[in-house]
């Protein structure tokens, strides 16, 4: 047992819930585990706002190359993958939902399901990293490109690796949290943060709402 | 659960996926310099959507809200304060 979990002393507000000692009740600790992951997120938005604007002067710096360069993106795998995370976080809600009710199996099945879109959005991802690298659009290691684009294009496929690579790192954090809390939910530990699904569930919409924006930028710049 | 508890996040996926329908085939269309336009707006969209419904936004703590609307302005700062400098280089 770890000195924070030593720490925690059983709540008035039944067996299940343990709160820890600078709280004075369960939902007081709710309140600042929701708000400190809102403002996680806030800084998320730096980190991931900073690529996005990097992104936007390049562009503005090499339309033409962007425009040539994001019809080498793989649309229809892209597409999907948009699908399939958006349809991720439909149930990631519905987790949460469960969970705020009580229904634990629901729970753990709806947090399973909500795992395995994220592993199968990991995967068609690295299929599409696959099919880049055969098509030499890999910066630094296979990069060729129409020689009227190349500088431009580099560019591009730099923020596409960048920008896609760190998504992908935020993801699978996501679907340890995913299996972390599942578990915990299925074996029922007496510790109120493992009840509290919502905070993975925001981090998980996060993760969801940053793709909403990379694919529009990276897989629709000129497709007609 | 009550299926009427799940009808605001179900009918918010399906937002979703005709937004994804819409900002995709739209793309294939030439809309002289608008196409760009259409896919911001959409993207927007779904983040709101995913934003207030999906996060409950509106639903949380009144901190909760100025802790988002913190973060949108920052990144407003961000954007307004480099943008001149590159744009005044004149490239």
């Amino acid at each position: 047992m770890t000195p924070a979990c030593a720490s925690l002393r059983a709540a008035d507000h039944g067996p299940a819930l343990r709160v820890a000692e600078q709280f004075e009740e369960a939902s007081q600790q709710r309140a600042a585990a929701t708000l400190g992951m809102w403002i996680f997120l806030a800084t998320e938005v730096m980190f991931f706002g900073a690529l996005f604007f990097a992104y936007s002067i390049a562009r503005y710096q090499f339309p033409a190359a962007f425009a040539a360069a994001s019809r080498h993106t793989n649309i229809v795998l892209g597409t999907t993958n948009t699908a399939v995370l958006l349809t991720s976080s439909l149930f990631m809600a519905l987790a949460v939902k469960c969970a705020e009710e009580d229904l634990r199996r629901a729970t753990v099945t709806l947090l399973a399901i909500t795992g395995l879109l994220g592993l199968a959005f990991m995967g068609i991802k690295l299929t599409e990293y696959a099919l880049d690298y055969r098509d030499h659009l890999v910066p630094a290691v296979n990069f060729a490109f129409d020689p009227a684009y190349a500088r431009g294009a580099l560019v591009f496929f730099g923020l596409y690796f960048l920008t896609t690579g760190l998504h992908l790192v935020h993801l699978s954090v996501g679907i340890a949290l995913v299996a972390l809390f599942a578990w915990r939910v299925a074996r029922r530990r007496p510790n109120a943060l493992a009840d509290q699904v919502d905070i993975v569930g925001l981090y998980w919409h996060f993760v969801d709402i940053v793709w909403i924006f990379l694919y529009p930028c990276l897989y629709l710049v000129s497709r007609t | 659960m009550k299926a009427a508890s799940v009808r605001p996040y179900v009918v918010t996926w399906i937002a979703l996926i005709v937004l994804l329908a819409i900002t995709c085939g739209s793309s294939f269309i030439p809309l002289h310099g608008f196409n760009l336009a259409v896919n911001l707006a959409v993207a927007v969209a779904k983040a709101l959507l995913v934003v207030v419904v999906f996060m409950r936004l509106f639903r949380s703590a009144g901190m909760v809200i100025v802790v988002a609307l913190i973060a949108a302005l920052d990144l407003a700062i961000l954007v307004c304060l480099t943008l001149p400098d590159f744009l005044a280089r004149g490239f």
